[in-house]
């Protein structure tokens, strides 16, 4: 009796059956990466835009900046100071800081203030919260001019000044015409607060505040994200019948929050508008303003 | 001599070239074959791949009065380059400026067309692809 032993390593199909399993396996994984390990990725895409919830939950039009105080003790060309710093203007709370005319000279004091750029400026506004002990004297803000390095009260809306009073008091000026003249390269705006002079008393004023801010032209939005993942908004649109405006914004909203973002360079139409934010899943949120 | 019959007799031999040749045939068509599967393959799959990973967005659909014309802001939101091959309002076929846009990028896609005001559209963009993004949109009064 003869038995026949095939050995694989003699089999003559075996490299073609090597090669077929190989390059099979190969076939087999790029399969796998091309579309099942793509199509998780877009699955897992979708499932997250479809989950996203973006509002815009408000729009409003700014007119002012915030108030820019002093950021040092004033300087006192006339008078003396009494009480207080100049840390106790920059609040209105009833903390001030004093001072006290000289005999035959009234009070004059300087303070620089510094304003951060911005654009679509339409002026400035001057306000000052104060009291006096004497009511005979006017009060006055003056505003100095970089251009023509003098102070003046030219372009202001008011130059009557205001009136002294035991009571706290407001005494505010603005001015829109010009108004680059009045702040210099830094940023800085120098203001003199001074009486008339004409108080036989020696006056004292308390002044609560004494601050500075722009009249803009910008705009502020809330967004509001109630879905479970953060949002990336991508894109703010402000369109109306003339105009359809894109900018571009990296704004991040976590799940649950609302977000506000200041645009000192966007100036809401007067007549109707769609605004419109776009997140990077490709979600769009609308907002509409008469 | 003898080696001289010896060789001759081995280069004579015909009984061996057969299975050489058909292990050799085997292994270039099995080759062949599976390259061009793997060919194949690829590039039907990266063709699935591409065409599940387009994601195209509207964000702004602009009927400008002012040109007389409609503008679409399209922004690629997708993991692969996107062309835009045609635009249909209410099913007709319209004219554009081509429109190319790569991975996260966007841009504005003019088309003409002499549109009515207060109209109801059915705007249909088709990617070269074959995705295609649509819906209704009204032209402003």
């Amino acid at each position: 009796m003869r038995t026949t032993i095939k050995l694989p390593s003699r089999s003559k199909r075996g490299i073609s059956n090597v090669i077929v399993v190989m390059l099979s396996l190969v076939l087999v994984v790029m399969v796998v990466v091309n579309v099942v390990l793509w199509s998780y990725q877009m699955n897992q895409f979708d499932w997250e835009r479809m989950h996203e919830v973006i509002a815009i939950s408000g729009v409003d039009r700014v007119n002012n900046s915030s108030w820019f105080t002093s950021q040092r003790e004033f300087a006192i060309e006339g008078g003396t100071r009494t009480n207080g710093t100049y840390l106790d203007t920059q609040l209105i709370d009833g903390n001030y800081e004093s001072f006290q005319g000289m005999n035959n000279s009234g009070i004059s004091i300087i303070g620089d203030f510094v304003v951060n750029e911005s654009v679509n400026v339409r002026g400035l506004e001057v306000q000052m919260r104060y009291k006096v002990n004497d009511t005979d004297a006017k009060w006055y803000l003056d505003i100095y001019n970089w251009n023509s390095s003098s102070y003046t009260d030219n372009n202001l809306n008011s130059t009557q000044g205001g009136v002294s009073s035991q009571n706290w008091t407001y005494l505010a000026v603005n001015f829109t015409n010009e108004w680059k003249e009045y702040v210099r390269d830094d940023g800085t705006i120098r203001v003199k607060v001074l009486d008339d002079g004409l108080s036989v008393n020696q006056t004292t004023v308390d002044i609560d505040f004494l601050g500075v801010r722009l009249m803009v032209n910008a705009t502020n939005f809330n967004f509001q994200n109630d879905g479970p993942l953060t949002s990336h908004l991508v894109a703010l649109w402000i369109d109306n019948s003339t105009l359809h405006k894109r900018y571009a914004i990296s704004v991040f909203v976590s799940e649950g929050e609302v977000t506000s973002y200041f645009r000192s360079d966007i100036s809401l139409p007067n007549d109707f508008c769609i605004i419109k934010v776009v997140t990077d899943r490709g979600n769009i949120a609308v907002f509409s303003i008469n | 001599m003898p080696k001289l019959k010896k060789l001759a007799k081995l280069i004579l031999n015909k009984r061996a070239i057969s299975p050489v040749l058909s292990s050799l045939l085997l292994t270039v068509v099995a080759v062949a074959a599976m390259a061009l599967a793997t060919t194949a393959t690829y590039v039907i799959s990266t063709n699935l791949r591409e065409t599940m990973s387009e994601r195209l967005v509207v964000e702004d659909l602009w009927f400008n009065n002012s040109t007389g014309n409609v503008d679409l802001y399209m922004h690629n939101i997708g993991k692969v380059a996107i062309s835009i091959s045609s635009v249909y309002f209410n099913h007709t076929s319209q004219p554009f400026i081509p429109l190319f846009l790569e991975i996260g990028t966007d841009g504005w896609l003019n088309v003409t067309l002499h549109w009515t005001s207060g109209s109801v559209y059915y705007v249909d963009i088709v990617t070269a692809r074959g995705t295609h993004v649509a819906d209704y949109y009204k032209a402003s009064q």
